[in-house]
């Protein structure tokens, strides 16, 4: 494999608007310093919180920002310093889909469809068969004739979709793209992502807050903060051993199992053995867990967690219950400390008590 | 009581010469105001085809003009008028501030609905690869094309009101008609007869930029 999108210390500066007389209104760098490799034929996760400069870095890769700093090769090709015109050509090979969909609410499905077809010179009689194709492999081929404003998010999007794909590019660029469909929509949208990777093997480049998007379909995960890359790996070791702090977050929204505080404390009211949350992975998988315990003599039950699947291998988090001796126990959770994170959950004191005092102060104030 | 008989001919010449101002200036202004608009537009910072001084030149005109009383402007323009037009009386002479005036302002109402406008649209016209000159065509003025519609509806307007205060100085019309025979003959029923010819013409306009726009709306 090798790289169809490199960039090389790219840097993005953006003026300061308005307060004109403040001395310190130095530029924002919405991109710092990114040295990026992207793998032809994969499909990628760029996360970040809102304003961490993803969208920004996404549209330097089709050319519709420039780097003030560093370089975008797409390709091969050098496009950061090419002219308009030239960017045009490599734009037309890069799809893009958006949050909003932005369809031309002045078309029809068919005319979104046909515009880009269109503008690339496409015979007349080549574009009808080329968008009915398209709108047979989005699954939308009966709105041909609709307005996008009579169609639902996800119809929208699809035709956002064709419209990308219509002058079949090596890469597609996702902006937030399910941010704005329903959870059922959003998998539709993904599995179709999903599909134009593995049919067209084309280069998927997804920007998402969302960790269970990337969960679903993303082979590499790029994390970006402030500007900057700070992690980056394939899905997998990322979600089983996110090192930045930032990850830590993204990472918990998408994978569940460990308990809170205070269910801590309703556990271990229920349950009177002593409590340990494992993590599970492919290093440390339920069965070698039981095997472990009972080779110990230890007794164990889950009594909370949650696991799930990321790139086909099992991950997430499962708290047992364990009875036996205290030797015994730690014997077992020593082991099983080599291979994967152990945590003794202790109930804190009630905090339902530590809570009432606050409340019944805010009641007076107001 | 008036004397229809003869006045009549005269109502139907002056209905004649309104019809012909405000047909000749709503197509010259109609033509410039969009091209001044879309400049204004797409020379915004950060638009299209950025450009700080050309977007503040045309500002700067724009609103040097708009804000001149429009009896006042003609009589100001009035040697700009006599070189261009050959003379500063007439209906043909009234067509030029008229032109100039409203030009200014359709530039600034076709502005004002660009930039109101869906900037993800323009941005995936980019991303596609059209070229920026094409997207203000294709893509800029049909996405905004039912408030355009409206635009020049209540700008059709303000020009029949236009041609009407042309017709004090000279121009001809349905305004000087009122005003010769019903203002300074104290016959208010001419008056009353003129302004209800006013009224449909205005109404007939505004009930077809409605429908218009509307069947564009309904997609």
């Amino acid at each position: 494999m090798s790289a169809i999108v490199s960039l090389r210390g790219v840097s993005k500066l953006f003026p300061v608007q308005g307060s004109k007389r403040s001395h310190r209104a130095e530029p924002v760098r919405a991109v710092d310093s990114v040295t990026l490799d992207i793998e032809e034929g994969t499909v990628v996760g760029i996360v970040g919180y809102s304003g961490a400069g993803k969208s920004t870095l996404v549209r330097l890769l089709n050319g519709l920002e420039r780097p003030t700093e560093g370089q975008v090769f797409v390709k091969g090709q050098e496009i950061s310093s090419l002219p308009e015109s030239r960017l045009r050509t490599v734009r037309s090979g890069i799809g893009m889909i958006f949050q909003q969909f932005n369809l031309l609410k002045s078309r029809t499905v068919y005319g979104n469809v046909a515009y880009p077809l269109k503008v690339a010179g496409w015979p007349k009689d080549k574009i009808k068969p080329r968008v009915d194709e398209l709108l047979e492999f989005v699954g939308i081929a009966d709105k041909a004739g609709s307005y996008p404003r009579r169609l639902s998010g996800g119809q929208q999007q699809r035709v956002g979709i064709a419209r990308a794909l219509a002058n079949a590019p090596d890469i597609l660029l996702a902006d937030e793209a399910t941010s704005a469909l329903d959870p059922e929509t959003t998998r539709d949208v993904l599995r179709l992502l999903r599909r134009i990777n593995k049919e067209l093997g084309t280069t998927v480049v997804v920007i998402t807050h969302e960790m269970h998007v990337v969960r679903e379909i993303c082979d590499t995960v790029v994390m970006m903060e402030s500007g900057r890359v700070v992690e980056s790996g394939p899905t997998y070791s990322v979600f089983a051993d996110p090192q930045s702090s930032s990850t830590q977050r993204f990472v918990a929204t998408a994978v569940h199992g460990t308990p809170e505080p205070d269910t801590v404390s309703r556990l271990s009211a229920a349950h009177p053995g002593l409590l340990v949350s494992l993590g599970i992975s492919e290093a440390a998988p339920t069965p070698l867990v039981a095997a472990t315990f009972e080779r110990h003599g230890v007794g164990s039950s889950v009594v909370f967690g949650g696991v799930t699947e990321i790139q086909n291998k099992i991950l997430g988090t499962l708290t047992y219950e364990l009875t036996g001796s205290g030797a015994s126990i730690d014997a077992a959770l020593a082991e099983l400390g080599e291979v994967t994170a152990v945590e003794r959950q202790l109930p804190t004191a009630a905090p339902a008590e530590s809570l009432a005092p606050h409340l019944a102060s805010v009641g007076k104030e107001a | 009581m008036t004397d229809w008989t003869t006045l009549l001919p005269v109502l139907g010449e002056s209905f004649q010469q309104t019809i012909y101002m405000v047909v000749i200036t709503v197509l010259l202004s109609g033509l410039a105001g969009l091209v001044l608009g879309v400049t204004l537009y797409a020379t915004r910072p950060g638009n299209l085809f950025a450009n700080k001084a050309v977007f503040s030149a045309l500002n700067f005109l724009v609103n040097i003009i708009r804000p001149i009383p429009f009896i006042i402007f003609i009589t100001a323009i009035a040697p700009l008028t006599l070189i261009i037009m050959g003379t500063t009386i007439g209906t043909t002479a009234a067509i030029l501030p008229m032109a100039l005036m409203a030009g200014v302002v359709i530039g600034r109402v076709v502005e004002q609905n660009l930039v109101a406008s869906d900037p993800g649209v323009v941005e995936a016209a980019r991303a596609i690869g059209d070229s920026r000159l094409h997207i203000l065509w294709a893509v800029v003025i049909p996405e905004s094309l039912a408030p355009l519609i409206l635009g020049y509806t209540f700008m059709i307007i303000a020009i029949v009101d236009m041609s009407a205060m042309a017709g004090y100085i000279g121009g001809g019309g349905l305004g000087n008609f009122a005003i010769m025979y019903g203002y300074q003959q104290f016959n208010w029923e001419v008056t009353l007869v003129t302004v209800l010819i006013i009224i449909v013409m205005v109404q007939a306009a505004q009930l077809l930029g409605n429908f218009l726009a509307q069947r564009i709306l309904r997609r």
